[in-house]
């Protein structure tokens, strides 16, 4: 028996209960660094790993782009203010749409860019309706990955572009030696809440299978392997702050998870890849 | 209490909490794929539960268990 790992909680509700306190222990994006160098600063990385999606999605102006998983909305925000790109944004988390929604009307952006609830493996859009399929780091929360590559293929225009980074298996995990780690990836579920990775080749399989074809696929492990350090220092700097949102236990969670992923990243059990894939003219 | 009632208390409550369809256990119940369907992350959390009520389970001890039955085989052999 060997197979993808899948990890707790549902995800909408574990994003809700957590999301103000991992403002202060992930920062503002809520998502991984890419450090080109390793001394740049999280906020710089995050953009950075950002960057790396965009250089791939190539966003233009009035261009539909849909982001699956829309975390904070900034990287929408982002879409729509620099390419003057319109932008929809789903989640299942209620917290994060209306967070999202705030941001971008803060700035300005509300019409390019609106976020709404929804579920990747099941979006209410016509077909070809988007130009870019814009995923980023969400799709560990989907267990049915077959159903959110087949929905993104669905609802991209002819020439349209899937884009996709995410926490990934370095190789499908033997139960054995799941079961060998089987603390920390319990560890892992009480932190981040329910999520299932696969390796990066399952996700060229999944958008060669639905006549996508795959443009780049690299594992970005080593870059983005430096977050956790900024993580686990936002742990201890912001302690008092973070067991005052989500208690002592959880906080030391965290900090513990830290040095879980940092060993996991070590061991090539767990690492981070990024996939953009085109579909036919 | 049984050894049985027990073992299927504690598989249930896996299934609830993984949002997998609740299902009636019998000892001929198989764990995986076809049987209900538990994958690797509810392999874990059955043994980290299985350990915690009965202080030893039969995937830490090197075992790959198929079936309910054979859960509740390991306990009884003691």
């Amino acid at each position: 028996m060997s197979e993808a790992i899948d990890t707790g909680r549902e995800p909408a509700k574990h994003y809700d209960t957590v999301v103000e306190a991992w403002g202060h222990l992930l920062e503002e994006d809520l998502h991984y660094g890419y450090f080109e160098t390793g001394s740049e600063s999280l906020p710089d990385a995050t953009d950075a790993l950002t960057n790396q999606m965009l250089q791939l999605a190539k966003p233009e102006k009035g261009q539909h782009v849909l982001d699956v998983g829309c975390g904070t909305g900034k990287a929408a925000c982002r879409i729509g203010a620099e390419f003057g790109a319109h932008v929809t944004g789903i989640s299942p988390s209620q917290v994060c749409v209306a967070n999202a929604n705030n941001k971008a009307t803060s700035l300005s952006l509300d019409s390019l860019v609106q976020f709404r609830i929804g579920d990747g493996t099941k979006p209410d859009f016509p077909d070809a309706s988007f130009d870019i399929a814009w995923v980023m780091e969400s799709s560990h929360l989907m267990p049915d990955k077959p159903a959110l590559i087949r929905e993104c293929a669905r609802l991209l225009k002819p020439g349209g572009r899937i884009v996709l980074c995410d926490v990934m298996l370095d190789h499908k995990l033997p139960l054995d030696e799941m079961l060998s780690y089987r603390d920390d990836f319990l560890l892992l579920k009480d932190v981040f809440g329910r999520a299932r990775m696969e390796p990066l080749e399952f996700y060229q399989e999944q958008c060669e299978a639905n006549g996508l074809v795959a443009e780049t696929a690299r594992d970005i492990s080593l870059e983005t392997q430096p977050t956790f350090q900024h993580w686990g220092n936002n742990a201890e700097r912001n302690r008092s702050t973070v067991v005052e949102m989500i208690g002592a236990e959880a906080c030391q969670q965290f900090a513990d998870s830290c040095t879980v992923l940092d060993r996991f990243w070590d061991l090539n059990i767990l690492g981070y890849g990024i996939i953009s894939a085109t579909k036919p003219a | 209490m049984t050894i049985e009632t027990d073992v299927a208390g504690i598989i249930k409550a896996i299934l609830k909490h993984q949002g997998l369809p609740d299902s009636d256990l019998e000892l001929s119940t198989h764990l995986y794929g076809e049987g209900i369907g538990l994958d690797s992350l509810c392999v874990a959390e059955l043994s980290a539960m299985l350990e915690k009520n009965f202080g030893k389970d039969p995937y830490s001890a090197g075992q790959l268990p198929q079936t309910v039955g054979h859960i509740v085989d390991f306990y009884e052999a003691d």
